[in-house]
This record gives C-alpha cells, sequence and structure tokens, in this order.
C-alpha cells in the first residue's frame, strides 16, 4: 500500500512559456508527461468498473502490455499516447458509466486495448497470443498498421499471434490468415505511413492516420487509405506547409515539430479547415483542400488546443465550484463556457500573429486573404476578451493568462487593412453578434412588456432603462441570411457572384455592396409586408449602423430586446410597427449595455 | 525555480503490472475523479475550424 503518491507539478516557467504563445521541448515534454499519467489513470479505471468476461479481456491485454513495457516502455509509452488510445479511452469510459449510448458494439470498443498490447507486443518481440476485433473489415494495431483478412465477414474477432520477427492474424473456420512483419506491406497488410518534413535543421515527423477507428475523435469510422497519388499530394502539402513555418515562424516550427504526431487527412468535401480534440494530444485532423498556407495556420491554431487542453489537465484557470456561465464567441454560433473562450482567445491569437506575417508575402491575392484573416481574428479575440473580462470565475492564473493575451494581441498591432476589408469584417463581426444575441439571449419578460406598453400608449422614452436578458441557447430561430456570403464573394470583387444574383435578396445585396439606402429602403419594405420578418429587422438595423452616429443602434446592439417589444406589441394590436420610428424610440429607452446572464 | 502542484497524480514512473494491482487512498480519489467525468456530457471534447469562405464562424 502506498501512502501517498506522487503529483505532477508545474514549474512557473512552463506558464509563462504559455504567455508567450509557442512553448519549448521541456514544456511539451511536460505537458507530455501529464498526458501518459492521465491515459494510465483512465486505464486503472477501465480495470476497476468492467466485469466479467470484459475484465478478464483486459487483464489478458493488460499482461502482454506489461511484458513489453519491460522490454522497452519507449514503446509502451508512446503507444498510450497515441491519439487513438486517449478518444478510445474516453469514450470506453463514458460508455461503461452510462454518459454514452451509441450503436458500435461494447466488445469491440473494449477489445481495441488487445489491438494496443498486440501492437506494443509485435514492436518489442513479445510473444503474445491474443484476441483482437475485426471492425469494418479490418484489424487495426496503432503505430503498426492495419490488417485485412480475405474473409467477406465485416465485424468480429480474430487471434493474433506475435512471435520475435513475425506475426499471423487467423480468423474463420476455414481458417484465414495474414503473415507479417511490422514494416513490410503485404497484400492483406498495410503498415502505418509516416511524412518526414522540413528544411534542415528542422524536422516533422506525423503518423499519417487514415485507417485508425477513432482518427476523427469520435465512433469508429471505417478505414479509407489514401491511394499513392493522395499520399504524394499530402507529403508535398505538408513539406510546403512546413517550410513556410520554418521560414517565417520558426518558433512556432519548433513546437509543432515536438508536439504534432498525428495527421488525420479528412475528406476533400468535409466542411471543416482543421479540428483537435481534448483526448487526443499531437493529433490534428485537416482537409486536403487547403493551402499550404492554411494548412500551415491549421497546424499552429490546432496545437494551441492541444497544448492548452493538456495544460487543464494539469491546471485549472478558473472556479469550477462556481455554477458554470456561457458567454459570447466571436467564431462560434453557440453560447460557450469559460473553457471554450480561453481555447479560442489562445488559438486565434496564435492566428493573428500567424496572419500577420503572411501578409507581407505572397501574391497580391494571398495578401488580400491574409489582411482578412489578420483583421477577423484580431477583432473577434478583442470581443472574446472584452466579453470575459467580468465574472468569468477566472482564478489567478486564469487572469493571467487571458491578460498575456491581451498583451500578444496589443503586440500584433492593429495594423491598417485595405478598407473594403475592413469594413467587411466590421459588417460580420457586428452581425454575428446580432444574430447571436438574437438566436440565444431571451430578454426579461416585464421589462419587455413595459416597453411594449410604452410604445402602444404613446409614452415618451424617460430615462433609458435595463433590460437584461438570460442565455437560452437557441430560444428563438434564426434563419441565415444572404448577407454573410455576399460579403465574403464581395472581397474577392465578386458580391453575388456564388450564385445567380438575381436570386439574392436585392436588399442584402446592397447592403453587401455598401448601397445604404437601398438597402434600407429594401429591409423597410419587407418590414411592412411581414412585420415579422426578424432578418429584415436585422438587415434594416445592420444597414443603419452603416451611417454615422447609427453604429450601435438598438437593432444591432440588443435585437432580443427590440424583437421582443416588437412581438408583444404585434400581439396586442395587430398594428403596423413604423420600423426606423420604433428603433429611434426604443434606442432611446433602453441603455447600453444591457446586461446578459 | 517555483512550481506548482497540480491535482494530477505522476503515475508516469509506476510500471504497468504495478499499476494493475496498486491500492493507493489517493489513487481510489482520482478514480473516482474520472469516473465523475465519464458520467459528464462532454460538449467540448473536439475543436472544429470552420473553413473561412464557406460559412462566418460557423463550426462543423
Amino acid at each position: 500500500m502506498h501512502e501517498e503518491l506522487a503529483r505532477h507539478r508545474v514549474p512557473r516557467s512552463l506558464l509563462e512559456e504559455f504567455h508567450t504563445g509557442p512553448v519549448s521541448e521541456r514544456a511539451i515534454a511536460v505537458l507530455r508527461a501529464g498526458q501518459l499519467s492521465r491515459r494510465k489513470l483512465q486505464l486503472r479505471t477501465l480495470l476497476d468498473l468492467v466485469e466479467g468476461a470484459a475484465a478478464e479481456e483486459i487483464a489478458r491485454a493488460w499482461q502482454v502490455l506489461s511484458a513489453a513495457e519491460r522490454r522497452n516502455p519507449v514503446v509502451t509509452d508512446e503507444l498510450l499516447l497515441h491519439p487513438s488510445v486517449g478518444v478510445w479511452l474516453t469514450r470506453t469510459l463514458r460508455k461503461v458509466s452510462g454518459g454514452l449510448a451509441d450503436s458500435t458494439p461494447f466488445w469491440a470498443e473494449l477489445g481495441y486495448f488487445s489491438s494496443v498490447a498486440a501492437a506494443a507486443a509485435i514492436r518489442t518481440g513479445t510473444p503474445c497470443t491474443l484476441t483482437v476485433p475485426v471492425v469494418h473489415g479490418v484489424t487495426t494495431l496503432p503505430t503498426v498498421g492495419q490488417l485485412r483478412l480475405p474473409t467477406a465477414f465485416p465485424i468480429g474477432t480474430a487471434e493474433l499471434r506475435a512471435g520475435p520477427r513475425r506475426a499471423v492474424l487467423r480468423s474463420g473456420n476455414p481458417a484465414v490468415s495474414v503473415d507479417f512483419t511490422a514494416r513490410s506491406a503485404t497484400s492483406g497488410f498495410t503498415p502505418a505511413r509516416r511524412i518526414v518534413a522540413g528544411p534542415p535543421p528542422w524536422t516533422l515527423t506525423v503518423e499519417v492516420d487514415d485507417h485508425g477507428p477513432y482518427r476523427e475523435f469520435s465512433a469508429p469510422v471505417p478505414p479509407r487509405l489514401l491511394d499513392s497519388v493522395e499520399q504524394a499530394e499530402w507529403a508535398k502539402l505538408l513539406g510546403e506547409a512546413f517550410d513556410i513555418l520554418a521560414t517565417r515562424h520558426p518558433a512556432y516550427a519548433a513546437e509543432i515539430s515536438l508536439g504534432v504526431t498525428t495527421l488525420v487527412p479528412l475528406d476533400a468535401g468535409a466542411p471543416v479547415s482543421g479540428a483537435s480534440a481534448s483526448s487526443a494530444f499531437g493529433a490534428v485532423a485537416a482537409c486536403p483542400k487547403a493551402s499550404a498556407t492554411e494548412l500551415a495556420e491549421v497546424l499552429v491554431h490546432e496545437l494551441q488546443h492541444s497544448k492548452l487542453n493538456a495544460l487543464f489537465d494539469l491546471v485549472s484557470f478558473h472556479d469550477r465550484d462556481i455554477p458554470q456561465r456561457w458567454f459570447y464567441a466571436p467564431w462560434r454560433d453557440d453560447p460557450r463556457p469559460v473553457p471554450g473562450i480561453l481555447h479560442g482567445i489562445f488559438a486565434f491569437c496564435s492566428a493573428v500573429e500567424f496572419w500577420r506575417y503572411q501578409r507581407r508575402h505572397g501574391s497580391a491575392e494571398e495578401g488580400r486573404l491574409a489582411d482578412f484573416h489578420y483583421a477577423l481574428r484580431h477583432r473577434q479575440v478583442r470581443q472574446a476578451i472584452d466579453v470575459l473580462s467580468p465574472g468569468a470565475g477566472l482564478n489567478d492564473l486564469g487572469r493571467e493568462f487571458v491578460d498575456s493575451v491581451d498583451r500578444r494581441l496589443a503586440a500584433a498591432g492593429s495594423d491598417e487593412v485595405p478598407g473594403d476589408i475592413a469594413e467587411v469584417v466590421t459588417k460580420l463581426t457586428v452581425e454575428h453578434r446580432a444574430s447571436w444575441l438574437l438566436h440565444h439571449v431571451r430578454p426579461d419578460t416585464a421589462a419587455v412588456t413595459a416597453l411594449a406598453d410604452a410604445w402602444l400608449t404613446g409614452t415618451a422614452p424617460g430615462a433609458p432603462t435595463d433590460v437584461p436578458g438570460s442565455i437560452v441557447p437557441c430560444c428563438r430561430s434564426v434563419r441565415p441570411a444572404a448577407r454573410v456570403g455576399l460579403l465574403q464573394a464581395g472581397l474577392s470583387g465578386q458580391p453575388g457572384s456564388r450564385a445567380n444574383p438575381t436570386r439574392q435578396p436585392a436588399d442584402d445585396l446592397a447592403y453587401a455592396c455598401g448601397d445604404t439606402e437601398t438597402a434600407v429602403a429594401g429591409y423597410r419594405a419587407r418590414i411592412v409586408t411581414n412585420p415579422q420578418d426578424d432578418q429584415a429587422w436585422l438587415g434594416l438595423g445592420l444597414a443603419m449602423a452603416t451611417r454615422p452616429g447609427h453604429e450601435d443602434n438598438v437593432l444591432v446592439r440588443a435585437p432580443h430586446v427590440a424583437l421582443a417589444v416588437r412581438d408583444r406589441i404585434l400581439a396586442q394590436r395587430r398594428t403596423a410597427v413604423p420600423a426606423t420610428e420604433f428603433a429611434e424610440w426604443l434606442g432611446a429607452a433602453v441603455r447600453v449595455p444591457t446586461g446578459i446572464s | 525555480m517555483q512550481t506548482f502542484e497540480t491535482g494530477l497524480l505522476d503515475l508516469t514512473a509506476i510500471p504497468l503490472g504495478e499499476l494493475r494491482v496498486l491500492r493507493a487512498p489517493d489513487l481510489d480519489s482520482a478514480i473516482a475523479g474520472e469516473r465523475h467525468r465519464a458520467e459528464q456530457p462532454d460538449e467540448d471534447a473536439v475543436q472544429v475550424q470552420a473553413n473561412v469562405g464557406n460559412g462566418f464562424g460557423i463550426p462543423a
């Protein structure tokens, strides 16, 4: 019996490194050690939770893994730290604990541990016999490769016998088998593939995970092995991306070469450019359609999430005992908790630094793209820091962290970008916040009623009043407007070019093109036709906001209040609400800012 | 060098064979913490960066 087990200690210098963005090899080692402890703890928790035959299966695989560890602990540590093991452990524990239910058979999930142990045995030359799962027709041995048995059945189990130099996977009756070594491809075996990139003295070595069931950080997915052309394209793209980092962003290149271990190629049709997961330290999923510059930014961005996830397993930046509060995140449509905001400001601050430097390189078109990213992310991080400051429950470490991002943002300047780009960024960010308020904030009913009654009785606004609001996710349905796409298309000088311009709402097109008066007239006409057309009201506020002195009008500052009061007026008397007059009256009646909790 | 003690047990140097049978109050407490964590919804498990140009700030 141990009296007391040691706990991880975090040097103050590690936190100070986080304050600057990129971190050192020593810091990555501290984070990785924390992740190893967490995986071991999760494994032991799983052992304690499972019973019966499942417990026997875990125990058998544990014995093999333990024997492999005695031969070479570096290999077993590497396997335990493999991103797939983190995703698998987190999913399996949640399933055993009742926190997750899906259609994946539990035996297949649990059996992945035997695959991990088998991989360790093969890599260390530890003789063993294990039953491993066959899912989607294949058995995956993390860091070793994928085996496809020459049988028709897509799911089941197979027996894996590993010797000092060779291994055999057998299944079915009559038995079929795949005989393989860990390094050579055969008809049934595809070894794990790696890409090595980087100009000397830099080296980035990543496993290309196109086959692991947990590679997309979720329920098991079928393998999608890259063909030789795709492999070559990924190697080229990653090489070019890492060259950009090594030559222009060396501090980020250094930490990426240490921290990113796995690249997950996403399907070209995926609507994301990059992804990472709290349970998969070191893994970055990326979409192949990204340019080398965009892939470089994805690597920088996603590693910040990975680092922060690992740091949050060691220290907390906020008081976990206070009730969870939700905040506005300018880069997301949904309300986010404090850790989500911290993740966003940290990752996007790195994006600001990245794009600021990229503005000086590349073609004119690439320069405009960099300008846009720089200005957009800069504005978003600024907004988020301002939202987070009061009442977020940050502790001293959390406040220091936010202050450090604030300093980095200031150091990244507020550089001039071309006027049309600055205008689009302003319009996008103002619209996003207004839409979010409308979608997720419910204003106080009594205050709304009082305002509606005052309007209906023709009462002139008195002293501006507070209208408290509560965050109630998705409390009002908000249809997407065409404006957003038109604004982005306008950056390339082609507003409305994405689709037939004649099919776009004329008011949205006018707004995107900067024709305020046409836009205002169009939105007002829509409101006359349909007084409950929320997007017309929002569009009217956005168009009015482009007029000097009206930037903060009530329809963009507090659209949730304005439209709730409008709804109340329409419910009481089915009379038209003159939009501009109403907005001016309400703007005088409601104080800035409205409280949200 | 100033350091902070964290809440995470340092299991890095404990061999797997020993970890399997280890009994310690600290470990029991940490296991209880993992069980509690596993029972909670994990909405922040995956960070997704949307394509710019494919919808503004809209995660998949």
